[in-house]
């Protein structure tokens, strides 16, 4: 195996440890080791690649299949997604496994309610985040609210709600 | 909320006992990956709480709050709890693999044709408008995350707090866990001890 994807799988396996809330907290460091440090891709490179993964389906630990490609083609792209679940599979795992045995007891009650304040937190911050940088005008305000409304006040699936946007966008009206 | 929970809350009824088959996860996690553009919890929310009622939004979030301070994406490592509580680990393997099998196929196919496309103006408007509703969707999801802990004070404390620290402060997400998961942890017991 390529001497250049081994070092980026074990990167990978140690950063997907470090990510505690997605991929967005280690893409600076992600950056560091694959730009910065080593030269594996060019900064144009990494960049296209991200927004290629943000606009692909599926959870953004793509981006991390898309590098992999990159360097090594499909198995690359591959052995990089699977090196990067991995840690998630057993921690994520061992967690479930206790989940049914803990449930009734207090300190799992209280860990998993005590922390729903922190996530509904969380989610706001993202929520906010996102909007300040997608709803830059009013066209694209306008998408964001006829989206919000349309999710909580009808049961259209996300996926007919975001094509709907795609197709106005498409036609240069957003 | 038109989306609250059903009357009949599944609650008492182990997960294992919900008539979940591993064949639906699967399926349920392979519309998942393959429907979720620019952030996947809207339609995690959608797949499971509105329309299969595997869980109700208490449960959901409950399940959520352990998956954001475990590492990796929250979305693949619900489906591995989700996997794991209905079906041991080839549960967690079935899910998972449902959540990526198509994704990271598409993504590659993508990648390979992706020279040249970002330059169309038509898919830039596609995107810009697809990002917009994504951030619609997330705050629409917030919004019902937020509604059954409307009268709970250590959640609007709290949320204040966190925006600021992440929106506003721009802290990494590692420090803001650190700082504030043992406040969450610790408001939400002073809380139950003086409420029941």
């Amino acid at each position: 195996m390529d001497e250049n994807l081994l070092s980026l799988l074990g990167h990978l396996i140690v950063q997907s440890l470090l990510a505690i809330g997605g991929i967005y907290v280690i893409l600076a460091e992600l950056q560091r080791v694959v730009v910065v440090e080593n030269g594996w891709l060019t900064l144009e490179d990494f960049t296209s690649l991200f927004a290629l993964a943000q606009a692909s389906p599926g959870p953004n630990t793509l981006f991390v299949s898309l590098i992999g490609w990159r360097m090594a083609g499909v198995t690359g792209g591959i052995l990089a997604t699977l090196v990067f679940v991995l840690p998630s599979l057993i921690l994520a795992g061992a967690v479930a496994r206790g989940w049914n045995r803990w449930s009734e007891r207090r300190w799992f009650v209280v860990l998993r309610r005590g922390l729903v304040p922190l996530t509904i937190g969380l989610m706001a911050s993202s929520a906010l985040l996102l909007t300040l940088a997608a709803a830059t005008g009013v066209p694209t305000f306008a998408i964001a609210a006829a989206s919000f409304t349309l999710l909580l006040a009808t049961r259209a699936p996300p996926f007919a709600i975001l094509a709907g946007a795609g197709a106005l966008g498409a036609f240069g009206l957003v | 909320m038109t989306h609250a929970a059903p009357a009949a809350a599944p609650r008492a009824v182990p997960l294992t006992e919900r008539g979940i088959t591993l064949g639906a996860m699967f399926r349920c996690f392979l519309v998942i990956g393959v429907t979720g553009f620019g952030g996947v919890l809207p339609v995690v929310v959608h797949e499971i709480v509105t329309r299969r009622r595997w869980l109700d939004t208490e449960e959901f979030t409950e399940i959520l709050a352990i998956c954001q301070v475990l590492p990796g994406p929250n979305i693949v490592n619900i489906s591995i709890v989700m996997g794991m509580r209905v079906g041991g680990w080839p549960g967690a393997i079935t899910a998972l693999s449902g959540l990526l099998i198509l994704p990271v196929a598409i993504a590659l196919m993508l990648g390979a044709l992706y020279t040249g496309f970002a330059e169309v103006p038509a898919v830039q408007g596609a995107v810009r408008a697809i990002a917009a509703a994504a951030a619609g969707l997330v705050c629409a999801i917030t919004a019902r995350l937020f509604w059954p802990q409307r009268r709970n004070p250590v959640v609007a404390v709290l949320g204040v707090a966190v925006i600021a620290a992440v929106a506003w402060a721009r802290l990494p997400l590692v420090v803001v866990i650190a700082v504030f998961a043992p406040l969450s942890i610790g408001l939400t017991l002073w809380r139950m001890r003086h409420h029941g």
